[in-house]
């Protein structure tokens, strides 16, 4: 037998279910951001798991992201080679910095796992 | 009829048919129908699991767990005490209780009240007992103890 219960768990991994804290509960995910998900008893254990599908979303859409801009820059360099002149395009600093943002972000969700 | 105490949860269980309405008619205690058995009203609800700190039956639990009622009852340290319609810390419990043995089972006065403490200092914890419409008695056949 066991027991399944909505829960929260707060950005310090305390999960909370009906309305009382369970600082024995296991989170078996990481933790490490404010999310909602169950919690499982069976006898004296008690596991928390919330679903990661909006972390794998925000990892997908970032890597997309950095991707589509690393793509559109080798293009316009590429586009650039044809010619007489092999100067960069205008927009790489630009996006560079837009890359960069993305590992940046990709970076800051990897510590802010649910 | 048999009653099961499991740590301080009681179970009955109806061995011929109108045993229940029998019980409840001579001792004016009111049963209800749980699962596969019956227990007093008061314990209809009691539940599959307890979280420290939340509410179990008017007393805050003390343990987080999951398991039938006894269990639950018996992780949480509390009994029904049928004389105050009450859940209750068996701590709680001082009153005493004679338990004899006659042949092959044990014999008290009345029900046994879970928690109470034998003349050797032991609280009673568990017991299987069966009731007699005709004596309006119990007899036990299994008593534990802590």
């Amino acid at each position: 037998m066991s027991k399944i219960l909505d829960a929260t768990c707060d950005a310090t991994g305390l999960v909370t279910a009906e309305g009382v804290p369970v600082s024995e509960c296991e989170v078996l995910s990481e933790g490490k951001q404010a999310s909602a998900g169950l919690m499982f008893m069976q006898a004296g254990k008690a596991r928390y798991l919330t679903s990661s599908a909006t972390d794998i979303k925000a990892t997908l859409d970032a890597v997309t992201a950095a991707l589509t801009e690393i793509a559109t820059t080798l293009t316009a360099i590429g586009a650039g080679m044809t010619g007489p002149t092999t100067a960069p395009p205008p927009t790489l600093p630009t996006s560079v910095i837009t890359i960069n943002a993305k590992v940046t972000e990709l970076t800051q969700l990897m510590g802010a796992l649910k | 009829m048999r009653l099961r105490c499991v740590h301080g949860y009681f179970k009955f269980d109806e061995l011929r048919y109108g045993q229940v309405s029998d019980f409840m008619n001579l001792t004016g205690l009111s049963l209800v129908s749980v699962g596969d058995h019956f227990t007093f009203e008061s314990l209809a609800e009691a539940p599959d699991f307890s979280l420290t700190g939340l509410d179990l039956l008017g007393v805050p639990a003390i343990a987080t767990f999951e398991g039938p009622p006894g269990e639950v009852f018996r992780e949480n340290e509390i009994v029904y005490d049928f004389t105050k319609d009450l859940v209750v810390p068996i701590a709680s419990i001082v009153r005493p209780v004679e338990i004899q043995q006659a042949g092959n089972q044990f014999i008290s006065s009345g029900l046994i009240l879970p928690g109470s403490l034998t003349a050797a200092g032991k609280k009673v914890t568990d017991y299987l007992a069966w009731f007699s419409r005709d004596r309006l008695s119990w007899s036990y056949s299994e008593v534990a103890y802590v």
